[in-house]
Order: structure tokens, then C-alpha cells, then sequence
């Protein structure tokens, strides 16, 4: 301690030799504890997926309870008619079990970075030996990684529930059970649903990332930021130049990778029966999908994003 | 070997100065009390040491440079920097598992030893329980933490004055080992002068008052003045001088004792007394 009088510190005093620090945990370690206390705040990781598929499948068991003649018309069809009947309805179950698990991403991302601040429990974290760039990397591996395997994982479990419940209902009525798990090509379709999964994930990597950038800088209502001054400048364009130019990007941004990831598919008619009946591992097109420019200028956004998060964690202090 | 040293640390938050060119150096093994009025720059100081906000000048703890070295500086430092910052969803349990997940000097055996003495469940969410009790858990987390400095920013804020003695008795027993460094902060300024070592007061973005508690006692002395002796004190150019019961009780800096003896009753003022003085002082209130 020095007083103000005798503050004059000489500079060989000023450089201390260099500590010996403390060791720190292996980076991947408190990566994972840093995912494990993500899922702990955010339970809905798990619960909407969950919820989501647990109400289809009360749905479906009502319906075939009610109405069980649809079963013994599954039975009267030809093959083509039956993988159909069968592959649409799991289909659906996975698109709206994934339609969730997104939206789930999107209001995670917008609270991920500003609610610590709001709550001030970032100055709980900071004081952990847990860097910026690790807190970032969990958070954004929440969409990216967690999200994506918890609910393809519920997905697939929906799907066999489902499956066994048509079975046990189509033997209680004397119908041939087996028919349901010979014509539903089930690891063909869950390979298409978790390609298909993954291709929509990268695709969006730079949503995920804009969302998780705004919540790191906004400081109220990051939801409003993170969308109105995109629809205004869009409006603005149509209005000004009469171009849809940003509007066009918005909606590729959203479905484009469709085109690219079933490049095969989309190229014949877009007719939904061929969808749907033949799901055949040779439509997959992930050569053009990963070698599409719209994917790689996607992953490159959703990196700057990330660089513009982790920076903002250091600076941003709570509001 | 030398905690934390700045030199012409400065702060500026639009044009409000929040710290204004501060020197200070804090030694390893010292239990510095920071005192200053609200808006001090207190909380500034600290933010700057623990590299939560950027800053001008020099500035090294523990050897390092708290905004580019944040990383490795946090193996080392241990700090609260507000009440009430533990997530509110989180459960003691899932506290506990996560610092110990994360921090390599953390000793949950430790912690849970804290927490025995507490009524805190581990299956409690932060949430359910009072505002002590986050408190409470927050000091068994950091306790339980071998770090070589510990900042504590109001530590006790909203506890009631029984666990208060409790905190400031383990602190000083069971966490401080004579090689660590404290530094905290507080405005119940009575229940630190038997617990810090030095002491620093700080106003206006800058230190007004930087001693150790050894030289305070020798350095200032508070006289209960006779109404005899009350020109004859006041020569002596008291710091402070107040009125009590009718009499002038001055705080004198730097007064041969002996001197004083023949005015009146002398004793060594209490931090609050110092602090009074020193921040009527500085604020220019009129005496």
C-alpha cells in the first residue's frame, strides 16, 4: 500500500516475474459443463420437442381408435399406396417435432446473451474460470448440436411409439402386423430425416448466429431488434428501388436449402407423392449441398457473428 | 510480492469520470476495506481489477493484465461482484456440480461444509430461497474457492447482522491464511475495523485515504476537547470537529498524542468517524 504522497513506484517493482498460474480445466471439460448448465436454464431443449411429440402421438392413437377401418384399408392397398400411407404421416410427425425444436432455437438464441445480462448473472459467470469464447461456443452449440440431437432422438422414438401402437392395434383387429414394418423403409427415412435435419441446421447457422449477436448487443427487447430492421429494409428497398432483392435472400435464407439438399427431387416435378412414397437414398444430394455458395456464405456470416458475440460478452456489460 | 498495482488507472463513462487517475497498490496477504460514498467509483475500481470493463493506465494483479489476461487471472481470483447475481433457476445442487465442473481450485467438500451450517437445501432452486440464504450460498461457493485474492463487493448486503458476524469470523478464520488477498467493499463501515488490514477510502473517482490500519491508529486521533481548550484545539487545525452533548469532538491528523492529552479525552476514531471526516472533507460540506 501507498499512500497518494508516495505513490512514485519505481519500474523494476512494477514487473513482477511471471506467477505460476493455476492450471486451468481442459478446454472440452468446461465446454461440456457449459452445455450441461445450458440445458439445466433452458429446459425447454427438451420439454417442447417432447411435449410436441407425446400430443401427435395421442392424436394419432385417438384417431385409430375411433376410426380403425384405416387400417384395414392400409391392408387392401398396393405397396406403393402403403409406403405412402405410412411414410406421411411420419413425416409429419418429424416436420412439426422439428418445426418446434427451431423455433425453440430462435428464442433461445434471442435470450441466450441478454437474459444473463438483465438478470445480472453474468457477473456470477465471469468470475468462473470459463472464457467468453467457451460460453459463446456452448451457446451457439445449443442450436447446432444440442437441439438437433435431442430432437432427432425424439423424433425417431415418436416414430417407433407410433409404429408399435399400429402394430398392437392392427393385431388386436386380426390384421397383419408385420405389413407396417416390411413397407416402411425405416432406416432409409430416418437417414433422409437426419440428413435433411442437418443440411436445414448449417443452413441456418447465420440465423442462429444474427439472433445470438443481437441478444448480445441489444438492450431491451432483443426480439423486436433482431427482426424489424430487417423487415424495414426490405420495405425500404421494395419502396425505394422496387426490388425484393433482400426479401428474395430473406426467403432463401429460410427454405433454400431444400434446392440443394434434395437437388434430385426438387428437379423432377415437386410432386409430393414421389416425396414421400420414394424417399431413395440416391435423391440425396449432399455433394451440391456442400459445395452450394449459399451454404458456405452462410457458415462464413454465421462465423463473423459468432467472432461479433464472443467480443460483445467481453465489453457488454449488465443492463 | 505485490497483489494488485495501478498506476494513473482511469475510467470515464461519457463525461463523468468514474476513475480518476488512481495509483494504488495493494500488497499480497492484506485485507484492504475500500470505502467511499455510492457512485464513488468503488464498484469501477473492482470491475477494472477483475477485467469486466476496459480502463486507462496500468493495472496488474496477480502479474497480470486483467483485460487481456482475464482468462488465466480468473484461476486465481474469486470475486461477488453484486447481491443477488446467482441465476435464479438454478439449483444448489447444479451450482455445486458446475463449479466444481469448471474451477480447478474449487473444493466442494468445502462448500458443502459451509452450507451444512446453513438451513440451505441442495435441492432448492436459487429462486425459493430469501435473499440471505443466496447470500449465504454465495459465500460458501466462493469460500470454498483457493484463490489467491477475493474481492467481495458488499458482501454482506442484506443479511441480517447475526450472519453477518458469522461471514466476517469464517472469513477471517477459516478462509483467510495470511498468504491471500481480500479486498472488499461495504457500507456497514463498523463491521470491518477488526477485520481489514488497510484501508482505503475513495471519492470522486479518486483516493482520498490510503493507510494501513496500524499507521491509521497512529496517525489519527479524536479528541473529546474541553470547552477551555476549544481555541487552542482548533490551532491545531482539527480535520473534523463535531458537536456531542455540547462538547467539540475534532479528529486530528498527524497530532503528537501528548499534545492532545492536555486538550481532552483522546481515543483512535473508528473508520466511521474517519470516514465522515475525511468525505465532509473532500465534499467541501461546511463544518
Amino acid at each position: 500500500m501507498n499512500s497518494s504522497a508516495e505513490s512514485v513506484v519505481s519500474e523494476t517493482t512494477f514487473a513482477e516475474p511471471a506467477r505460476t498460474a493455476t492450471a486451468a480445466m481442459p478446454m472440452i471439460q468446461t465446454l461440456l459443463w457449459s452445455m450441461r448448465r445450458e440445458v439445466w436454464e433452458n429446459r425447454s431443449i427438451y420439454i417442447a420437442p417432447a411435449s410436441v411429440a407425446v400430443a401427435l402421438i395421442a392424436a394419432f392413437t385417438i384417431s385409430l381408435v375411433r376410426h380403425p377401418e384405416v387400417l384395414a384399408r392400409l391392408v387392401g392397398m398396393d405397396a406403393d399406396g402403403q409406403r405412402m400411407a405410412l411414410v406421411i404421416p411420419c413425416s409429419v410427425v418429424a416436420g412439426f417435432v422439428i418445426v418446434t425444436s427451431v423455433l425453440v432455437g430462435v428464442f433461445y438464441c434471442l435470450d441466450a446473451m441478454y437474459g444473463e445480462r438483465r438478470d445480472r448473472s453474468i457477473f456470477f459467470w465471469k468470475s468462473l474460470p470459463v472464457s467468453d469464447l467457451v460460453t459463446v461456443l456452448a451457446k451457439m452449440s445449443v442450436p447446432m448440436v444440442v437441439l438437433p440431437v435431442v430432437t432427432f432422438v425424439i423424433v425417431v422414438v415418436t416414430q417407433l411409439v407410433l409404429l408399435l401402437l399400429c402394430s398392437v392395434l392392427m393385431l388386436v383387429h386380426g390384421l397383419d402386423a408385420g405389413l407396417l414394418w416390411r413397407q416402411l423403409p425405416l432406416p432409409e427415412m430416418e437417414v433422409v430425416i437426419l440428413y435433411g435435419f442437418m443440411a436445414m441446421t448449417l443452413w441456418y447457422a447465420p440465423v442462429y448466429g444474427w439472433l445470438l449477436f443481437v441478444s448480445s448487443w441489444a438492450k431491451r427487447a432483443p426480439l423486436m431488434w433482431a427482426v424489424l430492421p430487417v423487415l424495414a429494409a426490405a420495405i425500404v428497398e421494395r419502396i425505394a428501388f422496387n426490388t425484393g432483392y433482400l426479401w428474395q435472400m430473406l426467403k432463401y435464407r429460410q427454405s433454400g436449402f431444400v434446392g440443394t439438399a434434395f437437388a434430385g427431387i426438387v428437379d423432377r416435378s415437386g410432386d409430393a407423392r414421389h416425396v414421400a412414397a420414394f424417399i431413395p437414398l440416391s435423391q440425396l444430394t449432399p455433394g451440391v449441398f456442400f459445395s452450394s455458395l449459399g451454404l458456405w456464405t452462410g457458415l462464413v456470416a454465421a462465423g463473423l457473428f459468432f467472432a461479433a458475440v464472443v467480443r460483445m460478452r467481453r465489453y457488454r456489460e449488465p443492463i | 510480492m505485490t497483489c494488485i498495482e495501478a498506476r494513473g488507472l482511469r475510467k470515464v463513462y461519457g463525461k463523468s469520470v468514474a476513475l480518476d487517475s488512481v495509483d494504488m497498490r495493494v500488497e499480497e496477504g492484506r485485507i484492504l476495506g475500500l470505502i467511499g460514498p455510492n457512485g464513488a467509483g468503488k464498484s469501477t475500481a473492482l470491475h477494472a481489477i477483475l477485467g469486466l470493463t476496459p480502463y486507462q493506465g496500468e493495472l496488474k494483479v496477480l502479474g497480470l493484465d486483467p483485460w487481456t489476461e482475464r482468462d488465466a487471472l480468473m484461476r486465481d481470483v474469486c470475486f461477488i461482484a453484486d447481491v443477488a447475481v446467482l441465476p435464479r433457476w438454478m439449483k444448489v445442487s447444479q451450482a455445486l456440480d458446475y463449479v466444481a465442473g469448471v474451477h480447478p481450485r474449487f473444493d466442494r467438500a468445502k462448500a458443502e461444509g459451509f452450507l451444512a451450517k446453513t438451513t440451505i437445501r441442495h435441492s432448492s432452486r436459487v429462486k425459493d430461497l430469501s435473499k440471505g440464504m443466496v447470500t449465504q450460498l454465495h459465500l460458501a461457493l466462493v469460500m470454498a474457492i483457493d484463490a489467491k485474492l477475493l474481492v467481495l463487493d458488499e458482501p454482506t448486503l442484506g443479511l441480517d447482522l447475526l450472519y453477518r458476524k458469522q461471514f466476517y469470523d469464517a472469513l477471517l478464520n477459516e478462509y483467510f491464511d495470511g498468504t491471500r488477498t481480500i479486498v472488499v467493499t461495504t457500507h456497514q463501515v463498523e463491521e470491518i475495523q477488526h477485520v481489514v488490514t488497510d484501508l482505503m477510502f475513495v471519492n470522486h473517482g479518486r483516493i482520498v485515504l490510503d493507510c494501513s490500519m496500524d499507521t491509521m491508529d497512529d496517525r489519527y486521533a479524536e479528541v473529546m476537547v474541553g470547552p477551555e481548550h476549544v481555541s487552542a484545539a482548533r490551532v491545531l487545525k482539527p480535520l473534523y470537529e463535531r458537536q456531542v452533548f455540547g462538547r467539540s469532538v475534532m479528529l486530528f491528523d498527524g497530532v503528537n498524542r501528548g499534545v492532545l492529552t492536555e486538550l481532552g479525552e483522546v481515543r483512535t476514531p473508528s473508520i466511521a468517524d474517519l470516514f465522515v471526516a475525511m468525505m465532509t472533507e473532500t465534499q467541501g460540506v461546511a463544518r
